[in-house]
């Protein structure tokens, strides 16, 4: 989304590859309340988390921060979690980026502040646009999306449900919102449900064959609104690559076809 | 966190006792250790960049391109800006520390028979791409030279964690 040109791929694509599971595991808590003894009473201690996988993918986290909520988890959508995600465990920290949920669990170690990893320096850091990088920017802050209709849907003329994902990592989804005119007036979409972090939402439009642009936006309960696409690249510049949590432009063709634009 | 009852519960104590037998057993005995920022863990042995240059040419060239340009792996040497347009953020201008750069090849590249390189090896692919973003001008390189390199970039970061 911080591209020149609107990305034409799939939504998943553009949105960093983004997912929703429902993850069952034991708590973070549970697991370094066995092992108090290794870091009680010392200061500003990171974990670092080591993967199986061929990189040895490391990434260093503060615990004070993601010992509340965080899990171990083992079971993906009521199964175990599948071998490309991460079996036989997986570390989930809720409403974090997903560079710091690591697969396949191989080594956690207590440390003395970060590590420093290529992916706390190199990968995942937010370049601004005065040449500096926020670094630990963990995260994921007020966004919405829709997922249908999106790219490689076709719209027939009529009831068209107009569903997707809101979600915040720091607060709770109050209320989202939807626009068919480019944004120039937005109408309250249907949550599956309120006051949690993430929500599935609904929208029926009837659609009457003409070109237009759907949005969505999320408000959350610290009244934040999800910001437009410039007010994000006035923050945060170009170069900045991760968190990006604008608006989302589909542009409804007269034949019903769906582009990702910028507006 | 969720709850759990019955059989689910005893299916999660099972992983767990699963997953406490990698850690006991696997794990311990492949420990990886990290080399930190200040150069701390380099192991006691030294490399040359030449020989960094011959295996980088004969390996890492494939997906990085000839001249470290960026191929189908990312570019490890190029401008030195990281503000306007058309920024890429290589080795030379992003990376803060140098001996993290060895952190990463040990323990996540591979030679062409797919084992892990030595650290002899480590050291001279390091040099090489080190000397070729202007940051080393010696032949050989180890511990005490490499933890010395001061990057460009090294105060280029804010903290966003408190």
């Amino acid at each position: 989304m911080y591209n020149p040109r609107p990305i034409k791929s799939s939504v998943d694509h553009i949105h960093g590859l983004f997912s929703i599971s429902e993850w069952t595991g034991i708590s973070l808590k549970n697991l370094l309340n066995e092992y108090e003894n290794l870091y009680r009473n010392k200061k500003n201690i990171w974990i670092e988390f080591t993967s199986f996988d061929k990189g040895s993918y490391n990434i260093s986290l503060p615990i004070k921060v993601i010992k509340e909520k965080s899990m171990i988890a083992f079971y993906q959508n009521g199964e175990p979690i599948r071998p490309e995600q991460g079996y036989p465990s997986r570390l989930v920290i809720s409403g974090w980026e997903g560079s710091t949920h690591v697969k396949w669990l191989k080594q956690i170690k207590f440390r003395n502040g970060p590590a420093y990893t290529r992916n706390e320096t190199s990968r995942y850091t937010d370049l601004l646009s005065n040449g500096k990088a926020r670094q630990f920017s963990f995260i994921m802050d007020l966004k919405s999306v829709i997922t249908k209709p999106s790219l490689g849907d076709r719209l027939k003329k009529g009831e068209v449900l107009i569903s997707g994902y809101a979600w915040s990592g720091s607060t709770k989804i109050k209320k989202v919102e939807i626009s068919v005119n480019g944004g120039k007036s937005w109408k309250k979409a249907d949550l599956y449900q309120e006051e949690i972090s993430v929500v599935r939402f609904n929208y029926i439009y009837n659609w009457k064959g003409n070109e237009t642009i759907i949005q969505s936006r999320c408000i959350d309960n610290r009244s934040r609104i999800q910001p437009t696409r410039e007010q994000v690249i006035k923050k945060m510049g170009k170069n900045a690559t991760y968190h990006f949590n604008g608006i989302t432009s589909w542009k409804i063709k007269a034949n019903g076809e769906i582009e990702h634009i910028y507006i | 966190m969720v709850l759990l009852h019955g059989k689910l519960k005893q299916m999660v104590k099972l992983n767990i006792f699963i997953f406490s037998f990698f850690l006991n057993s696997i794990v311990v005995s492949n420990e990886i250790i990290t080399i930190e920022i200040d150069g701390s863990n380099l192991p006691e042995t030294q490399g040359e960049v030449l020989r960094g240059e011959e295996i980088f040419k004969e390996n890492c060239s494939k997906c990085h391109g000839y001249s470290a340009e960026g191929l189908t792996a990312p570019e490890l040497v190029g401008s030195q800006k990281l503000s306007g347009d058309n920024v890429s953020k290589t080795v030379g201008n992003f990376w803060p520390y140098a001996p993290k750069i060895f952190d990463f090849i040990k323990r996540a590249k591979r030679d062409k028979n797919d084992d892990y390189y030595s650290d002899e090896d480590v050291y001279s692919i390091t040099g090489y791409i080190l000397k070729i973003n202007n940051l080393f001008e010696g032949k050989i390189i180890d511990k005490k030279k490499l933890s010395e390199i001061i990057m460009p970039n090294r105060d280029g970061f804010i903290n966003f964690s408190n």
